[in-house]
């Protein structure tokens, strides 16, 4: 197979907990409270640290 | 003055489209300007998700992913893929960001001679059985040349010694293939394991680029891929105009037809005036002058009428191969190209081209 090796590299990954994989994705801007998977909460590690790419709250 | 651009990766003016303006106006109100993350953060918009499938289904693959430049996939897919080793085969035409990769990765690296078939194999044949992964790395179609890689021949090879096959296919998106996703839909290679890099910013008219490929592959690149891993996600509006332009390639299909009938026409126009133009098969027209002062004289003279077209010298090109490197767009008109022609024929009889 193609990718063996590949594949073999990411089960070793997976076993080791370092395994990555896309995050539920943001269904909001990114602004200090988002929505992911339909509920709101609120953004601890964004490093959008001044919220500059926000318009002001209403 | 009137003033015309050909030398343009924007090869299908949609940077300007009506519609792909107005989805990054969109997105920038709904989403923000800012990803403020990386993917696998706090930097993933379904946004990216979306366009990542959208580019798997384009290019007729299981999965995609999206980097923030064409650079960026290169040197992160090269270097994830081999390392210390490893032995990656790259034609000598390639970007420079193949080459960087390259360099980057630890692993072995042969450079072939340009689309020499016969050479890559005898590299193969003495190198590929020492080391433990190949890949062999490609352009699709060659920026300054305009010229196709013989992918079916290459993937041939790739198989015989159970190498990987990779085409930067930067210049053949929005350019080559029925529905315009590259040389792999050219060539009908679909299904066959061809790692499928891309970009967004020059046909797509957008920012970034992407790798296209078996779900395991971008599983790998994922974790493996450090310009992937430790940047942060593209802007909301930059995906948004990339997605509105794969919808514009798709719907609009007259757009290919007008650049590859734009391409023709010029084509033969400079041919039939006595210019050495090399043959292409993408939108890119080399107008061959070999001297670097001559191809600036050129260039400089056809600015003077109003037709932007610079000199590529070395080291971009091999050393007496400096040329101008004119690029067709599908929303240049007839009337631009004949200008365009009237222009190239008054700067080429003052020089003394032909």
């Amino acid at each position: 197979m193609l990718y063996y090796q590949l594949v073999q590299e990411l089960n070793m990954l997976k076993e080791a907990h370092l395994y990555r994989q896309l995050p539920g994705p943001l269904e909001s801007a990114s602004g200090s409270r988002v929505v992911v998977g339909g509920r709101e909460m609120l953004l601890l590690s964004s490093n959008n640290y001044l919220g500059a790419d926000q318009s002001p709250p209403c | 003055m009137k003033c015309c651009f050909f030398l343009q990766t924007i090869t299908s003016g949609l940077t300007n489209h009506p519609r792909v303006k107005a989805a990054a106006i969109e997105a920038i109100e709904k989403w923000g300007t800012g990803s403020g993350g990386s993917r696998l953060t706090t930097g993933n918009f379904r946004l990216h998700r979306q366009l990542e499938e959208r580019l798997a289904r384009f290019k007729g693959t299981e999965d995609a992913v999206v980097f923030n430049t064409g650079y960026m996939a290169n040197l992160g897919t090269v270097s994830a893929l081999v390392t210390r080793g490893d032995l990656v085969v790259s034609d000598e035409l390639n970007h420079a960001s193949i080459i960087d990769g390259c360099r980057l990765s630890r692993a072995t690296v042969k450079v072939y001679r340009h689309k020499d078939l016969a050479h890559l194999r005898n590299i193969l044949s003495a190198e590929r059985a020492a080391c433990r992964r190949c890949l062999i790395v490609t352009d699709g179609v060659f920026s300054m040349d305009g010229d196709v890689a013989p992918l079916p021949e290459l993937l041939d090879l790739a198989e015989e010694f159970q190498a990987l096959l990779m085409v930067d296919d930067a210049h053949a998106t929005g350019v080559l293939g029925k529905k315009g996703a590259g040389t792999v839909e050219y060539f009908g290679l679909e299904g066959r394991g061809i790692i499928q890099m891309g970009t967004l910013s020059k046909a797509l008219g957008a920012e970034g680029g992407y790798v296209a490929g078996d779900a395991a592959l971008i599983d790998y690149l994922r974790n493996r891929a450090r310009s992937f891993i430790f940047s942060t996600a593209l802007s909301p509006p930059v995906i948004a105009a990339a997605m509105a332009a794969l919808d514009v390639l798709e719907e609009e299909p007259h757009l290919l037809t007008q650049l590859h009938a734009n391409v023709q026409f010029l084509y033969q126009g400079l041919k039939e005036m006595g210019f050495q133009v090399l043959p292409t098969e993408s939108a890119v027209i080399p107008l061959m002058v070999g001297d670097a002062r001559q191809a600036l004289a050129l260039s400089a003279k056809l600015a003077e009428r109003g037709v932007l077209v610079p000199a590529i010298r070395p080291p971009t090109v091999p050393e007496g191969t400096s040329r101008l490197r004119i690029t067709v767009m599908a929303t240049h008109t007839p009337e631009d190209l004949q200008w365009a022609l009237d222009a190239f024929r008054q700067a080429g009889e003052r020089l003394g081209f032909f």
